[in-house]
C-alpha cells in the first residue's frame, strides 16, 4: 500500500465495531458481513469521487481554496500535478478500502492547447490509472475483470471561451 | 471519454446535465433544445454500441443550478423525455439525494419512481440542507433519510452496475488531510446502517404485505375486467345501480406503516451491536 500524502492514516481503515473509539475505524460498515445473503460491500458498491474530493480546492464565490491540495498549485507543470493528484487519490481509495471510483475527464488529465493534446493527456493519465488499479487489485486479491469504475463526466467538456 | 471508460472496464457512464438547461427563455427555443438534446443522447448510445462499451449509460436528474432551469428536472421528467425519444432502453438514472430535495421531492420518492418504472441505475449519495435550498453536497449522515431509499433499491433487486458514489464536498473549514477519511467513514457507516434497517424491513415483511393488500381488490374478477379494458363506464354504472358493487373504504394504515419503518431502523441499531465483525 502506497504511503505518501495521507501518511497520518496507517494502512487500511479497519472495522472497529459499534463501540470503537478509534475515529479512523468503521462502526457499522463491515464489507464481508452478509446481509440478506449478499456481502455488504456488494449491496452498497461504494465509490469515491475525484472531482469534489481531489480536484476542488475548497473555494467558494467569496474566497479562494482552503484545502491542502498541493497538486492544484497552478505553478506546477500540469501533467506532473495530474500524476500527484491521481497518486494521492488512489492512496486514499486503497486506505478507505472502497471498490470503485468516479471521475470526470478533466479530474484526471489537464486540458491541452488543442483538442489532440487534451486527448493525449487523457490517454496518458488513463494509462496511469490502469497501473494504480492493477496495484490496488494485487494487494486486495480482487478479480481484475470485475467492473470497477463507474465513470461520469461533465458536459460540455470545455468551458465557454 | 467513452473509449477511456471502456479501457478502464468502467461499469457506468453518467451524462451529468448541469448545462442542459436554459438561463433565459428569451433566447431559447424549447422545441429545438429538446430535439437536439435527444439527438446528442442518441449519438452517444449509438457510439457506445459501435465501440462495444458494455457499461450502463446514465442521466442524472437535477432541477437547476448552474442553469436556471434544467431539462433533466427529476426522475419522472427524464423518464418522459426518454420514452418520447425512444431512448428508455438505452439510459437509466443516476439519482442524487440533494438533487431530489432541490426538485421538491424526497430521495425516497425519486428512487421509488425509478425502481417502479425500471429505470433505476445508480446513486450519488449525499445530502442537502433543508433550510437553504442549495446543492450543498454534504456527506450523508441520516439513516432515516436513506433507509427507505435503500429499502426500495434492495426490494427491487439491488444495484446492478450502479453504486453509491460519494458526490460529496467537505466544508471549507475541514482542512486536515484526515477530514476526508472522517467524512467518508461517517458516510459509509450511515449507508451500512441504512442497509441493515432496509434488510430488517424486508425480513419483517409487513410493509410489503400491507402494500400488496391495498391493491388486493384489483386481483378479483371486477378489478381484472377494469384493468384489461373489458369493463365500460356504462356497464360499471349499471352494476352499481343494481347493488352489485358496493366498495367500502379501508384504512391506509399510514401511522402503523411509519412505526413499522421506525422499528426497522431501531432494530438496525441492535443488529449493529449484535454482530460486530461477524463472518469476517
Amino acid at each position: 500500500m502506497v504511503d505518501g500524502f495521507f501518511s497520518e492514516v496507517a494502512g487500511r481503515i479497519p472495522f472497529g465495531g459499534p463501540g470503537s473509539t478509534n475515529p479512523l475505524s468503521f462502526r457499522v460498515y463491515d464489507p464481508e458481513r452478509m446481509v440478506l445473503g449478499v456481502r455488504m460491500k456488494d449491496h452498497l458498491r461504494i465509490a469515491v469521487c475525484l472531482w469534489h474530493s481531489f480536484n476542488w480546492p475548497g473555494s467558494d464565490v467569496f474566497g479562494v481554496g482552503t484545502f491542502d491540495r498541493p497538486w492544484l498549485d497552478p505553478s506546477l507543470e500540469p501533467m506532473i500535478a495530474a500524476r500527484a493528484k491521481l497518486e494521492a487519490a488512489f492512496e486514499f481509495i486503497d486506505k478507505l478500502g472502497v471498490p470503485f471510483f468516479c471521475f470526470h475527464d478533466r479530474d484526471i488529465a489537464p486540458e491541452g492547447r488543442t483538442f489532440a493534446e487534451s486527448r493525449a493527456n487523457l490517454e496518458a493519465m488513463v494509462g496511469e490509472a490502469e497501473e494504480h488499479i492493477a496495484r490496488c487489485l494485487a494487494t486486495r486479491a480482487m478479480p481484475p475483470a470485475q467492473p470497477r469504475t463507474p465513470i461520469r463526466r461533465c458536459s460540455p467538456t470545455r468551458p465557454p471561451r | 471519454m467513452l473509449e477511456m471508460t471502456k479501457r478502464l472496464d468502467g461499469a457506468n457512464y453518467v451524462l451529468w446535465g448541469g448545462r442542459e438547461g436554459y438561463e433565459t427563455l428569451l433566447n431559447t427555443d424549447l422545441g429545438r433544445e429538446d430535439a437536439q438534446f435527444a439527438r446528442f443522447l442518441t449519438m452517444v448510445a449509438e457510439h457506445k454500441h459501435r465501440i462495444g462499451f458494455k457499461g450502463t449509460l446514465l442521466i442524472e436528474p437535477k432541477p437547476q443550478e448552474p442553469t436556471k432551469h434544467q431539462y433533466d428536472y427529476d426522475a419522472a421528467t427524464v423518464h418522459g423525455f426518454l420514452v418520447r425519444h425512444d431512448l428508455d432502453r438505452e439510459y437509466r438514472l443516476n439519482l442524487e439525494v440533494n438533487h431530489a430535495t432541490l426538485a421538491g421531492h424526497s430521495f425516497h420518492h425519486e428512487v421509488a419512481y425509478a425502481t417502479s418504472h425500471g429505470i433505476f441505475g445508480s446513486v450519488d449519495a449525499n445530502r442537502g440542507d433543508y433550510q437553504n435550498g442549495w446543492d450543498t453536497d454534504q456527506f450523508p449522515n441520516s439513516v432515516e433519510e436513506l433507509s427507505l431509499a435503500v429499502y426500495e433499491i434492495v426490494r427491487s433487486g439491488g444495484l446492478k452496475t450502479g453504486g453509491f458514489n460519494f458526490d460529496t464536498k467537505l466544508r471549507r473549514q475541514s482542512m486536515d488531510r484526515t477530514d476526508l477519511f472522517h467524512a467518508h467513514i461517517g458516510g459509509m457507516d450511515t449507508l451500512a446502517r441504512a442497509l441493515l434497517a432496509a434488510a430488517a424491513m424486508i425480513e419483517d415483511g409487513r410493509l410489503e404485505q400491507l402494500r400488496t393488500e391495498r391493491y388486493g381488490g384489483w386481483d378479483g374478477q371486477l378489478g381484472r375486467s377494469i384493468l384489461s379494458g373489458d369493463a365500460l363506464f356504462e356497464m360499471l354504472a349499471g352494476r352499481v345501480e343494481a347493488g352489485e358493487i358496493d366498495p367500502r373504504p379501508r384504512s391506509g394504515h399510514q401511522e402503523l406503516l411509519e412505526h413499522v419503518v421506525n422499528q426497522g431502523i431501531w432494530s438496525a441499531d441492535q443488529a449493529a451491536v449484535a454482530q460486530p465483525g461477524a463472518k469476517r
